[in-house]
């Protein structure tokens, strides 16, 4: 019951993975320190993740087994690319994967008692605008977007973490109202009452907010995305989600008429070319560069991923098709599908209501994230700059991200089977 | 050196899909342990209701029964029987006589008992409520023959023995006005 077998199994694989990946970088290179260090980054890691695993038995704790491989896997494939793209990262990274394993067996200790939340939803909510408008006020602007606080030794990035508390309140308060739905007669609205359009206005002017002031497309979609998701999963009523998706289309098409930031990324999108040495160079190099990978890819430490500016957070995605190729972008798409799935069913077998609505809009999150940035860097739809979960540098986001995977292991832990 | 190279970036690939493979066949293997697990499981509360209420309620020699006259497929409640007992208690944990598999079922959610002859309904401070005919259940009532009980996805329907005539004689709180 308490076994955590195959957890190990995989994160040896993962090993193997990282060490052939690390053995590659030494090779190349083998005067310098850096291979050296990629090598003992995969150790590190490895050692760090059995840890875990050896402690959580030691608990007698039953936590879902594929979550923390595939998230090793991820991390441990954004480590390797870092220390090939520029090896000043990769060491940071490696630290913050350190600092996010720490905050992994954290929250499943001090959050286990998630539930209690519940009573301060409103102190999360307004913790999390709070969160929001600092960087407004106080932040500093990097590649467009000014959701960064400047802290001295590192950069940090509020918004990351308000995503993790918009799903513990928009989990404790649909639970609420969606009690009000269901207590009078089971009445089909065709247009929900006053009291149901609150949160979805709310909701949508906290994204347009995040929008205009802090010039952060992504974050927007991702906040207004996980809100849909959690109300159509709370409600099972399509109506809100068509709704909401209008609803955000309109503000959408409104701050491309008026943001100016929004009006270039859009106008980029739909022709990089016009302005190729300038504002298009970096999707038409990121294009370029998955071209290049083929099907077989170049071979790890053998592609020219450096032409891409921030080749190194929004656009992993292009070096590791370089590099490894068709095959190898679709393994990792493969690996999110994977750590969704389970999300999922973390969700489906879920205690109760509560931390399945939690479990779900943590999952969709992760997805969400997904599919934004790859639609970004492919540019099958216009660039947003969020990082790629786990493997984008990025020391917020590489916490917030195991803090939300160690969410699901505490919902996780309390189901009866998995 | 190029060709140690070369094998290692290879495998290096290999390696993504060695890994998916692997967790693919345990994600299986785990499905399949879930049905199984879920088939013995429903087993099991089948064997309870059939070994320890049905037959009394068959023979049609106690005072009534409860029957379950719907609910979602995958409890594989519908249709059971279970016997009025002395006290019947009703929710998720496996201290209660009658085990409810539902979501919006407390752990202790409502106890059916006898008193002067009478069967009464309590809601045990249930999370979600228990539904009388439809309406929540504010305080401790008087069931009827014919009376719809709804806890969650599953409805009861209480039937009771040669009771039907005091049926209307009942007062009872939040009763329907006629």
């Amino acid at each position: 019951m308490y076994r955590r077998g195959k957890e190990r199994i995989l994160l040896a694989m993962v090993f193997l993975y990282t060490l052939t990946g690390g053995s590659i970088l030494y090779l190349k290179e083998p005067t310098g320190t850096d291979g050296k260090w990629a090598i003992a980054a995969a150790l590190l890691m490895f050692t760090g993740f059995m840890l875990l695993s050896v402690l959580w038995q030691w608990r007698r704790v039953n936590f879902d087994q594929y979550i923390v491989p595939l998230i090793s896997f991820l991390a441990g494939t954004g480590v390797v690319f870092l220390f090939r793209l520029n090896p000043g990262y990769g060491y940071r990274q490696l630290s913050w994967v350190v600092i996010g394993l720490a905050a992994l067996y954290l929250t499943t200790t001090l959050l286990r008692r998630y539930r209690e939340l519940a009573d301060y939803k409103y102190l999360v909510a307004l913790a999390g605008i709070l969160a929001l408008l600092l960087p407004i006020f106080f932040g500093i602007e990097q590649g467009g977007a000014k959701s960064w606080l400047d802290l001295g030794l590192f950069h940090f990035q509020p918004s990351e973490f308000v995503k993790l508390l918009l799903v513990f309140f928009l989990g404790s308060y649909l639970m609420e109202s969606r009690m009000l739905l269901q207590g009078g007669e089971q009445r089909v609205y065709i247009l929900p009452g006053v009291q149901q359009w609150g949160p979805l206005v709310g909701m949508w002017l906290t994204a347009l907010l995040v929008l205009v002031f802090q010039k952060d497309l992504g974050t927007a979609l991702i906040y207004f995305g996980t809100f849909l998701a959690m109300v159509y999963i709370a409600t099972a009523r399509w109506m809100y989600s068509l709704l909401g998706a209008l609803m955000f289309l309109a503000g959408a098409a409104a701050a491309y008429l008026l943001v100016d930031h929004v009006h270039t990324r859009v106008a980029i999108w739909l022709n990089p070319w016009a302005t190729a040495q300038e504002s298009g160079y970096q999707i038409i190099q990121s294009l370029y560069a998955i071209k290049n990978g083929g099907i077989l890819g170049a071979g790890l430490g053998a592609g020219y991923p450096g032409f891409i500016p921030a080749v190194h957070t929004d656009f992993i995605f292009s070096a590791i098709c370089e590099e490894t190729g068709l095959l190898g972008g679709v393994g990792i798409l493969i690996l999110y599908m994977l750590l969704i799935y389970r999300g999922f069913k973390i969700a489906l077998a879920a205690r109760d209501e509560y931390a399945g609505l939690m479990a779900a809009g943590f999952t969709a999150i992760l997805g969400l994230q997904v599919l934004i940035i790859i639609a970004g860097v492919t540019k099958l739809l216009p660039m947003t700059g969020i990082t790629l979960p786990f493997i984008s540098y990025g020391g917020s986001s590489m916490v917030a991200n195991f803090i939300l995977a160690g969410m699901l292991l505490n919902i996780s832990g309390e189901a009866d089977s998995l | 050196m190029d060709i140690i190279l070369f094998v290692l970036r290879t495998s290096f690939t290999v390696l993504i899909y060695v890994f998916i493979c692997i967790v693919l066949t345990y994600l299986i293997k785990d499905l399949h342990n879930t049905a199984k697990h879920q088939k013995t499981a429903h087993a099991f509360t089948l064997d309870d209701g059939e070994q320890i209420y049905l037959p009394a309620a068959t023979e049609r020699n106690g005072p009534g029964l409860l029957r379950v006259e719907s609910a979602p497929q995958e409890y594989a409640l519908e249709g059971l029987e279970f016997a009025l007992d002395r006290e019947l208690k009703l929710g998720r944990g496996p201290q209660n006589e009658i085990i409810l598999p539902d979501r919006f079922a407390s752990n202790n959610h409502a106890r059916l008992y006898n008193r002067d002859g009478q069967y009464w309904l309590e809601d045990l401070g249930s999370k979600n409520g228990t539904y009388l005919n439809g309406k929540p259940l504010a305080e401790t009532t008087v069931l009827a023959n014919g009376d719809q009980i709804r806890i969650g996805e599953i409805i009861f329907k209480f039937v009771r023995w040669g009771y039907e005539v005091e049926s209307d004689h009942r007062v009872r709180p939040g009763a329907p006005e006629e």
